[in-house]
């Protein structure tokens, strides 16, 4: 199974608040650290659940940034996480969303849940 | 707004490939349920075809081209007014622009309102002289080089051509058009023919690959900006004028239009080009037009009706600022025939006017 190196992909803060911080908490880089209560973001950057929470969303999982313009297609799984994170949902309780629903490993989910948040972080959609 | 029935008068109706802004402002009026009154459209062209569209203008009066000159131009107002009482005119053209400023006073001592800007600021806004305004309002802006001969515009802009090294340029005509010239010779042909069509200067400009955006804004003489909308191109036809295009917030590209209306004390209506550069993310205004952009109708659609409000302001209203409107509303421009009687074509071909008959309200 694939550890995931949060040290150096990631750094981990905290959402929304102004005590975000840029380095990951203790542990971070070994094994697998309780994600539930915080975000992530990549690259130095941090995730805004303000900028997010201005995106539409359509029942078909077309996803409208009115910032730029720009739109997406996603699929269910990435829906389901972004209108979660919209609603203030904690990645912690996504996850197991997911896990009950799909049926998949925790560490696959933790990694999907990551990427898709760099996916997000890249688009400019956060 | 004023309980008898107003006149408005509106400039620009052609609508071919390059299509004015008068249509899309009729619309605007005409869809605001406040306004009762009636429309008149002023065209230059018994073909503009803005004429004939169903339910916008009550009726039309033929205007002597600009470079005819101003008194044939106030003659050809005042007969319109005699016979159809104006009480707030529309220019929307960037040919016009400079003849409507100095016929202010005229207009005004027949009781035409109107909302236009100092001839200083609009000039100002050429595109010549758009570095200088840029300095003066902190605002980023491609280089630009005004060119007065053909050969000039061959050797490109200083610093950025040589003779073994030509990256694209955008040739743009003093009013309307621009080309994209990949080479020396490129920039001479188009030179040659938008200094035909527009006289010269021909304006070179670095061109720089991003994102381009349209913003629609309108200010009320005293640095205050009452309304603003932006909009992404998604689509832009070969003479640079986008056919489709979404409704976009960006806190940063009106704080752009802010800027440029406290700086200039801008009266009435600004439509501001801005591209986003994809090699350093900064805004760079390409052009700035002082008047209502030919996509105006999707600004109303979003929340914002800025010929309506000029009108407001026109008779002195108290139009509060609007600040909020609904990001995601899409335009997309087609091309129809619409069909013309022979009389109404001869009628105003050979009068100078046409009454028509069959106005509905437009709603959106």
């Amino acid at each position: 199974m694939n550890k995931i190196n949060f040290k150096k992909l990631l750094s981990v803060v905290n959402i929304g608040g102004s005590d975000s911080k840029t380095d990951p908490p203790h542990g971070a880089e070994e094994a697998s650290p309780d994600m539930s209560e915080i975000l992530l973001a990549t690259r130095g950057g941090t995730l805004s659940l303000e900028y997010l929470k201005r995106l539409s969303i359509s029942e078909t999982n077309i996803v409208f940034d009115p910032k730029t313009g720009n739109s997406f297609y996603i699929n269910d799984t990435a829906g389901l996480i972004l209108k979660g994170l919209q609603a203030n949902k904690s990645p912690h309780a996504l996850k197991a969303t997911i896990a009950k629903q799909y049926a998949v490993d925790s560490i696959v989910i933790e990694r999907d849940f990551l990427e898709f948040i760099d996916q997000i972080k890249d688009l400019g959609l956060a | 707004m004023e309980s008898r029935r107003l006149c408005v008068a509106v400039t620009g109706l052609h609508c071919g490939e390059n299509p004015a802004p008068g249509t899309s402002v009729i619309r605007c009026i005409r869809a605001e349920p406040a306004f009762q009154g009636s429309v008149v459209g002023l065209a230059y062209d018994p073909l503009d075809a803005g004429i004939y569209a169903d339910g916008l203008i009550d009726a039309v009066y033929l205007l002597p081209y600009p470079l005819t000159g101003l008194q044939a131009i106030k003659d050809r107002l005042a007969f319109a007014d005699e016979a159809y009482k104006i009480d707030f005119l529309i220019p929307t053209l960037d040919t016009e622009l400079s003849s409507f400023i100095r016929l202010k006073s005229f207009l005004s001592d027949r009781g035409i309102h109107t909302l236009l800007p100092s001839e200083d600021a609009w000039s100002a806004t050429l595109k010549a002289r758009l570095p200088a305004l840029a300095e003066k309002c902190s605002f980023a802006t491609p280089l630009i080089r005004p060119v007065f001969s053909q050969f000039a515009a061959s050797l490109g802009i200083p610093g950025i051509h040589y003779p073994t090294w030509w990256p694209p340029v955008m040739v743009k005509g003093v009013f309307n058009e621009a080309y994209l010239a990949f080479s020396s010779a490129q920039a001479y042909v188009y030179c040659g023919a938008l200094a035909s069509r527009w006289g010269y200067p021909v304006i070179l400009q670095e061109h720089i690959v991003g994102t381009e955006y349209d913003i629609a804004a309108l200010g009320d003489g005293t640095k205050e900006m009452i309304g603003c909308v932006a909009m992404r191109k998604e689509s832009i036809s070969s003479s640079g004028k986008s056919t489709s295009g979404v409704i976009v917030y960006e806190e940063e590209l009106f704080d752009l239009a802010k800027r440029i209306i406290e700086c200039l004390s801008w009266n009435g209506a600004l439509e501001i080009e801005v591209i986003k550069a994809a090699r350093d993310g900064l805004w760079y205004i390409l052009e700035i037009n002082p008047r209502f952009p030919a996509w105006i109708f999707a600004a109303a659609a979003a929340g914002q009706n800025l010929p309506f409000a000029a009108l407001q302001l026109a008779f002195n209203e108290d139009v509060k600022p609007m600040r909020e409107y609904t990001a995601g509303m899409r335009f997309s421009r087609y091309t129809s025939d619409l069909i013309v009687r022979q009389p109404d074509f001869e009628t105003l071909s050979s009068s100078g006017e046409l009454m028509r008959e069959d106005v509905n309200e437009g709603t959106i």
